[in-house]
């Protein structure tokens, strides 16, 4: 991986930039996966995100690493978009306009051996995922960067802007939000 | 108890459902698609900036007044011309027909 230059980027140069989103590109997707659970929004998402970093490399004082930076933009832009999204699909209910809200889940892969075990798996997922839309936004945002990034404690509470006991308490109490929700759910399936 | 025992075997199931996915990958030439963006931000840019330069707001302010007073005028001046117009038609059309004889007048050519 080559090493960017930020002051470069500074000065303009497309070709820093264009190595700065080559090296990160695959992150920033991932994260903005992780919120969407979509491909093509999280393809807009990190357009955006790049767009923002480019326009924002001057206003970035390195006091904390590029990359903890770039995924709070990330994180930011994938909240926000969520948000404008909710409410485009308030709107649409309540001015009764028919909307695809069919998600595409074909975007996610699967370590599984058989067509069954992958299509369990692809159902399990469709369910933990919508579980996670319902938690609050920083547990939503801890959880997602722990589950899709493996980030580790400290990483995660530098990109929220946090501590680490903070980060912990909220993975904590986001599991234990979801096994509520999954209990409902099955309960609700089972009975 | 055995439902029981399915569902939290269900939940820790999926609980970890999330462990075993592959990190997705960027789609192909991400790069060109945000070049590309950038450039119509700019032009767009560029183009509000040239609204947005200070003299010209006042500038503009000035034209859009003058440009009221100018139509406002413009409107008043035909109708006074119409106005105008109105009378004299009036006054050649009452002098034609004699409109404006009195009915004295008429009963003496009658009388003559």
């Amino acid at each position: 991986m080559n090493i960017v230059n930020i002051d470069n980027i500074k000065n303009g140069s497309q070709e820093a930039f264009r190595l700065l989103v080559e090296n990160n590109q695959d992150k920033v997707f991932n994260t903005c996966f992780g919120f969407v659970h979509n491909a093509d929004d999280a393809d807009d998402i990190a357009q955006e995100v790049f767009i923002e970093v480019f326009r924002s490399i001057s206003k970035f004082n390195q006091e904390s690493s590029l990359s903890t930076w770039i995924y709070r933009i990330a994180v930011n832009k994938s909240l926000d978009f969520i948000k404008k999204n909710n409410r485009q699909k308030r709107w649409a209910l309540l001015t009764r306009v028919s909307t695809n809200t069919s998600e595409n889940n074909d975007n996610w892969y699967a370590h599984n051996d058989t067509p069954l075990q992958s299509l369990e798996q692809k159902e399990r997922i469709e369910i933990l995922n919508s579980a996670i839309d319902k938690l609050p936004k920083n547990q939503k945002s801890a959880f997602t960067l722990h589950k899709y990034e493996s980030l580790s404690y400290k990483e995660i509470a530098d990109i929220l802007k946090t501590t680490v006991s903070s980060v912990e308490s909220l993975i904590h109490r986001a599991k234990s939000n979801l096994k509520k929700s999954l209990e409902k759910y099955y309960f609700n399936k089972f009975y | 108890m055995d439902k029981n025992i399915n569902i939290q075997d269900e939940i820790n199931k999926t609980l970890t459902s999330l462990d075993n996915i592959e990190r997705r990958k960027a789609k192909p030439f991400l790069y060109t698609r945000i070049q590309a963006k950038l450039d119509t931000n700019y032009k767009t840019e560029s183009y509000n900036w040239f609204f947005d330069t200070p003299i010209l707001k006042p500038a503009l302010a000035v034209l859009f007044i003058a440009i009221n007073i100018f139509t406002i005028w413009q409107i008043s001046i035909p109708e006074n011309t119409l106005l105008s117009n109105k009378e004299v038609i009036i006054n050649s059309f009452t002098e034609e027909y004699a409109f404006n004889q009195s009915t004295e007048t008429i009963f003496d050519f009658e009388n003559e």
